[in-house]
């Protein structure tokens, strides 16, 4: 039963699909499908015979090939075999079915059919969108810069020029439409503009302009006569004369054309008119040509950009006004004086910018940064002068332009780098390479104009140092690695430097300098603060500046007595034995780090011989303190950091101090330390030991002492506090640095090293060298006496009766003779056989020795000698104390009033 | 899921032999239009047999062609008596 409805519904279309009966006649539809399914079910035809169909098929085929149709029979087999591989056990039915149907298919099939089918199922395409409709719609005809030819050079002026004109004629327009017809031919009559209607414009525009005569007008009888204007014209003239353009009425150095005057006006009221616009226009005219120079500098960049948009403010106003004229929205009154009026106030502060580009140019060569003066002057007199629209208007140029000229600064105070070929800031670097403690000093310079002051702003001259300082300061950080650190420091940011920062509204009455300064000020405090900080920190923590400091007194101060006496006591051991080998540096060194080993990196000391010392004899080195001990020098090797706070000519100084207090050591060693003991306190000495040995030994242990005492805690121990605190209260590196060499300045001249008190040091060390020779004589004497006493205890046991009794001046300088040489034999010990032997003889042989003075008469003169030094060393100083006004005459005057003591107390013999 | 590709390939093929089917008849000059020639292959395929269909086809065929003069004669009358 389904198998029947599918059938009936099939049938049913099928009889739809090839009969044409409408579907409202159903009974004619009824009737034939009854007819077509009585037709279908009812047959007696066998079943297809699958075989027979190939063969008709192929039949088929060749006949079409036959008949001569070919491509019919390719198109025919070729569709068979496409069918091949669809097919299924209905397809000999349908074929069959086929070729029923077939009507006459060799003569009536049409190839062309077939390509029909396929192209039924194409839908319809809308209509096709061409060139020429494109052409048509986007107006290609009408835009001619489509066709012109690019010119591709780098100079191109032509693509916007104002049209001021327009803005106030009527002009017409020239039309755009070109005439060109529709198509790609360009022929010469293409290229001919023909104006369509704009003839009648034209011509208006050309008589209302007909009153702009290139030379004056003649009159009737030859005379010039004055061409008679319009307000409206004079008005024109006077707005584009002010916006810089070239204009008839005025000529190039904006001066009154006379060959035009105001109708219904008289010549002078028209002439006084003319001539104030013309001072307008002039008072303008240097500031535009200024603004239109190219400028190389960033810094006058900046100035001209600020410039030229002034102007451009003004050109708005300008046009303003001329709009109100032109497209008239209310009535309004042409009136030169209300125009005059109207633009004053824009006018004023461009008569002071045009005052001062004026006085910059009548400088010579003035720096970049002069207009930033001038600017910064103008705007405090502006202030002053309650001129506030001026001053607003300046103060912001005066801030644009001063970001500009803080950039380098800021890289400098930052990074501590300098923009290279910048000529305007005021810190230079050496070309050259200097070494790592010198860097502070030497590697940056501040420039200095030729006649002396600092090449910079006036106004910035007092922040000037400590912006140097700053950036040295990151320079050597960053030498020294440490750059991250004052990287991480500097959380805060910069305060704005701009107008409406500096010069809030309620600061009206502050004078501009002083906010500006206190701004300036607050600037750099966020920069400097850090990197000095820094830096000293670094200095004092990890670079041991207290402790290279404490090392430097150490050794040359001598502030700890015991490791300074046994290096002292050495090298004196040395000089007294006579032997060459404290000049040997070698040994020096040695003797140096043992004796202060205790306290500093041992390492870093060493020691040198200056050679010009060495060429003395050893007794004569021995015998003076000037001569040998100058040539002890002592080096102390400091890192590099902190000999940018002790730098080489400062240790020169404690050299100074040094030498003169080794000289004072050997003095006193010399008196405390006799060489040789009495080896006979006998009987024949004690007797000719003179009171006035004893004396003056005291005077001068006293002597010596009262200066060591002097030295250490009236001048060295009080300075060094100082000094330390100083160091400690300085903000950055360049008052430590003024604070050590001025520690040291002091240090030398209150202990009398100076140049200006050289006799009296003369004088000191006269008195050093007149305790050696107290003390070489006594010993001279003590010796002869024990050898007189050897002699007379031998000779008394010998009995010999030739005996020259010598006088005993002549055996005493025999004996001094003898004694002297056998210390040259580096012979330390009493007595020697053979040379004693020797020595007998030698007395014996010897003549009168002339001219030589007894002991006691050698002690008297070297006690006077003693007496004179004392007197002059603290006279002297006391005249100078009281002539000299220095820091160190106090000190002085001390020392004199200590040695005074000694000579009131001074017994003459 | 493999049935519905199946089901698409299948109809795809259909389709396919439907058109080769469909030039063919007009190479042999059938006057089939293709949903003609649609409807009678699936008759076909339901077990109709060919040359019945094919009697079928012809004899509404000739009614049709007689019921189309049929009423074009009665078109020019009417014609006419206007």
């Amino acid at each position: 039963m389904a198998y029947l409805a599918q059938l009936v519904g099939l049938v049913e279309e099928l009889v739809e699909a090839v009969t044409v009966i409408p579907p409202t006649d159903r009974k004619k539809t009824l009737a034939c499908r009854e007819s077509a399914l009585r037709g279908i079910r009812h047959h007696s035809y066998l079943r297809t015979n699958q075989f027979e169909v190939d063969d008709q098929l192929k039949g088929l085929e060749e006949r079409f090939r036959v008949i001569g149709r070919d491509p019919l029979a390719d198109a025919f087999s070729q569709r068979l075999d496409a069918l091949e591989g669809h097919r299924n056990k209905y397809t000999p039915d349908v074929l069959r079915f086929l070729l029923e149907l077939s009507d006459q298919p060799a003569q009536n099939t049409k190839l062309g059919d077939l390509d029909l089918l396929h192209q039924e199922p194409e839908w319809e395409d809308g209509p096709k969108l061409t060139w020429q409709e494109i052409a048509e719609e986007d107006g290609w005809n009408d835009e001619r810069a489509i066709w012109r030819n690019t010119d591709y050079s780098p100079s191109s002026g032509d693509e916007d020029e104002e049209e001021v004109r327009s803005a106030t004629s009527h002009d017409d327009s020239v039309s755009t439409t070109s005439s060109v017809p529709d198509g790609h031919a360009r022929t010469v009559q293409s290229l001919i503009a023909k104006p369509s209607d704009g003839e009648s414009l034209l011509e208006q525009v050309r008589t209302s302009q007909a009153w702009r005569y290139d030379g004056p007008q003649k009159n009737g009888d030859g005379r010039a006569k004055k061409t008679p204007i319009l307000s409206l014209q004079l008005l024109r003239e006077v707005l584009f004369m002010l916006g810089g353009l070239e204009t008839t009425l005025f000529d190039s150095d904006c001066d009154p054309v006379t060959n035009y005057q105001l109708t219904g006006v008289s010549w002078e009221t028209y002439k006084s008119l003319v001539t104030s616009f013309a001072e307008c226009g002039r008072k303008l005219a240097p500031l535009r040509a200024f603004a239109a120079r190219k400028q190389q500098i960033p810094l006058l960049q900046v100035f001209q950009d600020s410039l030229q948009r002034s102007l451009a403010s003004f050109d708005r106003e300008l046009a303003k006004i001329q709009g109100q004229f032109v497209a008239i929205k209310a009535d309004v009154v042409v009136s030169l004086m209300g125009v005059l009026d109207e633009l004053a106030p824009s006018l004023t502060p461009l008569y002071t910018l045009a005052n001062i580009i004026r006085q910059l140019q009548e400088e010579r060569n003035p720096h970049a940064f002069r207009y930033l003066e001038l600017l910064f002057d103008t705007v405090g007199t502006a202030q002053l002068e309650g001129n506030v629209v001026t001053f607003q208007h300046l103060g912001r140029i005066f801030f644009d332009c001063f970001q500009v000229y803080l950039k380098p600064i800021r890289l400098w105070m930052e990074e501590g780098k300098l923009l290279p070929g910048d000529r305007t800031f005021f810190v230079s670097e050496t070309p050259t390479k200097t070494p790592l403690p010198l860097i502070w000093k030497n590697q940056f310079n501040l420039l200095k104009t030729p006649d002396g002051t600092l090449h910079a702003p006036r106004f910035l001259r007092p922040a000037i140092h400590r912006i140097f300082t700053t950036g040295k300061s990151i320079v050597v950080l960053k030498h020294l690695k440490h750059q991250s650190l004052l990287r991480n420091r500097r959380d805060q940011d910069e305060p704005r430097m701009d107008f409406v920062t500096v010069c809030p509204a309620h600061l009206d009455f502050a004078p501009f300098s002083e906010l500006f300064t206190a701004a300036f000020q607050e600037w750099i405090q966020s920069k400097h603060h850090t990197a000095a900080a820094t830096l000293r920190e670094l200095l004092f923590n990890s670079y041991g500046l207290s402790q290279g400091l404490d090392a430097l007194e150490n050794i040359y101060l001598m502030s700890d007595g015991a490791k300074s006496d046994t290096f002292a006591s050495a090298i004196f051991r040395h000089l007294d034995s006579l032997s060459s080998s404290w000049k040997d540096r070698f040994t020096l060194t040695e003797i140096a780090q043992e004796a202060f080993s205790p306290c500093l990196d041992t390492y870093r000391l060493s020691a040198e011989i200056d050679p010009r010392s060495t060429a003395h004899s050893a007794i004569a080195s021995r015998s003076s303190v000037r001569l040998s001990l100058p040539a002890v020098r002592l080096l102390y090797r400091l890192p590099w950091p902190v000999q940018i706070i002790v730098p080489g000519d400062a240790v020169q100084g404690y050299q100074t101090i040094f030498t003169f207090l080794l000289q004072a050591r050997r003095a006193l060693s010399t008196l405390t330390h006799p060489i040789l003991a009495f080896s006979s306190v006998g009987s024949a000495g004690s007797s000719e030991r003179p009171a006035v040995y004893h004396l003056l030994r005291a005077k001068l242990l006293w002597f010596c002492n009262t200066v060591l005492t002097y030295l250490t805690s009236l001048v060295l121990a009080p300075n060094t506090a100082r000094f330390r605190r100083e160091l400690g209260d300085a903000p950055d590196v360049d008052d430590m640095i003024a604070a050590h060499a001025g520690f040291v300045a002091r240090v030398i001249s209150e202990s009398c090293q100076g140049a200006k008190l050289q006799p009296i040091r003369e004088g000191m060390l006269d008195v050093f060298d007149l305790a050696i020779k107290v003390e070489d004589a006594h010993r001279a004497e003590m010796t002869r006496l024990a050898e007189e006493d050897d002699e007379i205890s031998r000779l008394s046991v010998m009995s010999s009766p030739v005996r020259t009794p010598m006088k005993s001046r002549g055996r005493r300088s025999l004996h001094a003779v003898v004694e002297i040489r056998r210390r040259e034999d580096g012979d330390e010990d009493d007595e020697d056989g053979e040379g004693w032997g020797a020595a007998v003889l030698a007395r014996r042989g010897a003549a009168v020795v002339e001219g030589k003075k007894s002991h006691a008469a050698v002690l008297k003169e070297m006690h006077t000698d003693f007496e004179r030094h004392l007197r002059f060393v603290a006279g002297g100083l006391r005249g100078v104390a009281r002539a000299g006004r220095e820091e160190a005459t106090g000190k002085w005057d001390l020392l004199a009033q200590m040695l005074e003591a000694g000579i009131r107390e001074g017994v003459s013999i | 899921m493999p049935a519905p590709d199946d089901r698409t390939e299948k109809q795809q093929a259909a389709q396919q032999a439907v058109d080769i089917l469909h030039e063919i008849s007009t190479l042999l000059n059938c006057h089939l239009d293709r949903r003609t020639l649609s409807i009678c292959i699936s008759m076909i395929e339901n077990g109709v047999n060919p040359e019945a269909l094919a009697a079928v086809v012809k004899e509404l065929r000739k009614e049709g062609q007689i019921d189309a003069a049929a009423a074009a004669a009665a078109a020019s009358t009417t014609a006419r008596r206007r």
